[in-house]
């Protein structure tokens, strides 16, 4: 066999089964999205537009846009925090740091519908433990899951359990990898520790934590498990985001044209991340390339 | 002296953050795990216990019992769902490596689905399956996670390949190997490990998918996640079964994360990381 027709061969497999699982099933979205689709009869009449105006004039639609952006905002941020912070501490105690780290990174594993379900048990209103230290300190038993106010802070509480494990393996295996002698040449020039943090480490870490950023911005828009569980979007709609309203138009009320549609609105700042992702990852094989 | 002393001391101070932080982190999970062998007069009492002098089996026993086909269903979706993709994923992966098909666009392209949305995918889906009569079907779960598992393998096997030095194959070549018994005797035996964790990760990728699953299944074919969202509605109250059933989704995918943690920030950031 050629080379050509050996790398056809070996190629081809992959990208037909992806455009059958993928881009199939993307188009027969679409077109589900500009029907007045209803499962119970076989033919559907055209909607045209009216699906994606249906959403965009739903109130609702709105509200779990805010939930998810909240959450983007507030996660993001404290995890990026957390995990930084976690990162620096485990890079300063080098013989330790083999006994903690593989600890701290078991909630990534945890399964998210056991997060949610966990979350049920530990913040428990009446006995559970999180209730009882509060009581102990002197502090009332909260309603956590069960208030409108904190049910999307109990929510974000677990989530960044959850998740600060992965920003802080990532953010400490890219500083493991920056090279030494930036180091050396500002100890040399006398900087203290906080001018080389910000003038040294955080510029050679910005790739990394780009990386991670859109890695959790991309999981974030997709929160769905772990909500599911705890609070089924409740109490009201105050833990409803964007992927948790789609399912439920689709697979509760049974509105399959209008879910189509509330999903390929998901999927505009899903893709402009994704772009954004694919950019870095190409640019950073071609330094390694060059690096070659 | 005294520079020595303060290190000594930030390091204690350190150690002790790191402490707080890993009783924080373990704590859920060891609530889980207690709760899932407390005896039912136990559970759900002011104050709540921290631990437990008479433990019982019987949420376990019962979880054993009640749940093992379910068990069952996710072993079988998640290991079909790494096979197929560890398959391709060699194949196309080397070609990527090696022979550049498709330039850098084709690679690129498989890389962006790894991050295709379910939340887009379970209508259609959906709609397929019933159409193909197989909701409810081991097979109906599989395929979408081939969505994710198949481009994922594709990407970090492409990244081990171009680890293996040219040299290793281009001297079984002068030895008159085929390029196909290249693949196998030289390059797939030189990429073992890595073959190992990208199957760990696309397995506990479809173990712990939710949302096809959630959609795909009725009760034949339902996984461990689907099982534990729906006893949480059909039993509020079984807090010892339901923890044991989540205790046994969990625990086996932490054994096996530990043993493997070498590998892990790998796998997580596609190699971006090395």
């Amino acid at each position: 066999m050629t080379k050509k027709r050996t790398s056809l061969f070996l190629v081809i497999p992959t990208v037909a089964i992806l455009v059958l699982i993928v881009i199939f099933p993307m188009f027969y979205s679409i077109t589900v999205a500009v029907q007045n689709y209803d499962i119970r009869i076989p033919n559907h009449t055209f909607a045209g537009l009216g699906n994606f105006i249906k959403i965009l004039t739903d109130s609702n639609f709105y509200h779990a846009a805010l939930v998810t952006g909240i959450m983007l905002a507030v996660e993001l941020a404290v995890e990026f925090v957390l995990g930084l912070v976690l990162a620096m501490l485990l890079m300063q105690i080098p013989l330790s740091r083999k006994l903690y780290q593989p600890i701290l990174l078991i909630p990534m594993m945890v399964m998210p519908v056991v997060v949610g379900y966990v979350g049920r048990l530990v913040f428990e209103i009446r006995s559970g433990p999180i209730n009882y230290l509060l009581n102990v300190i002197g502090i009332q038993s909260l309603q956590w899951h069960a208030s409108p106010h904190l049910a999307l802070i109990t929510v974000m509480i677990l989530r960044v359990w959850r998740w600060t494990p992965f920003v802080m393996a990532t953010l400490l295996a890219g500083l493991l990898s920056l090279p030494v002698e930036p180091y050396e040449s500002v100890q040399v020039d006398g900087a203290n520790a906080r001018q080389t943090f910000f003038y040294i480490t955080l510029p050679m870490l910005k790739p990394v934590i780009t990386l991670v950023i859109i890695m959790r911005a991309l999981e974030i828009l997709q929160a769905f498990d772990i909500i599911y569980v705890l609070t089924m979007g409740g109490p009201g709609i105050s833990t409803m985001p964007l992927s948790l309203y789609t399912y439920l138009k689709g697979f509760r009320y049974w509105d399959i044209g209008q879910a189509s549609a509330a999903a390929w609105l998901i999927m505009i700042p899903l893709s402009i991340l994704v772009t954004f992702f694919v950019k870095m990852m190409e640019e950073e094989e071609v330094e390694v390339e060059e690096k070659k | 002296m005294k520079k020595r002393n303060r290190l000594l001391v930030k390091r204690t101070i350190i150690t002790l953050v790191i402490i707080l932080i890993v009783i924080v982190t373990l704590f859920p999970i060891y609530w889980m795990l207690l709760t899932s062998i407390q005896p039912k007069s136990e559970l759900m009492n002011y104050p709540p216990r921290f631990f437990t002098t008479n433990p019982t089996g019987v949420h376990w026993a019962f979880t054993l019992k009640d749940t093992l086909p379910t068990f069952f269903n996710s072993l079988v979706i998640a290991f079909f769902a790494t096979l197929i993709a560890i398959i391709l994923g060699s194949m196309s992966g080397y070609a990527f490596a090696r022979y550049k098909v498709g330039g850098d666009t084709l690679p690129f392209w498989i890389l962006s689905l790894k991050f295709f949305p379910p939340v887009v995918a379970i209508v259609p889906y959906f709609l397929m399956m019933k159409t193909l009569r197989l909701i409810d079907t081991r097979t109906a779960v599989i395929i979408p996670h081939l969505i994710i598992t198949v481009p994922f393998a594709v990407w970090m096997i492409k990244g081990f390949v171009q680890e293996v030095p040219r040299e290793l194959e281009e001297a079984a070549m002068i030895d008159g190997a085929s390029q196909l018994g290249i693949i196998r005797i030289i390059t797939l035996p030189l990429i073992a490990p890595g073959l190992v964790v990208t199957a760990l990760f696309c397995f506990i990728w479809s173990w712990n998918d939710f949302m096809f699953a959630l959609i795909l299944t009725r009760n034949q074919a339902i996984t461990i996640p689907v099982a534990i969202a729906g006893m949480r509605e059909a039993h509020g109250l079984m807090w010892g079964e339901v923890s044991a059933t989540a205790s046994l989704g969990t625990v086996p995918i932490i054994v096996l994360a530990i043993l493997l943690q070498r590998y892990l920030v790998r796998g997580l950031s596609l190699g971006s990381i090395k």
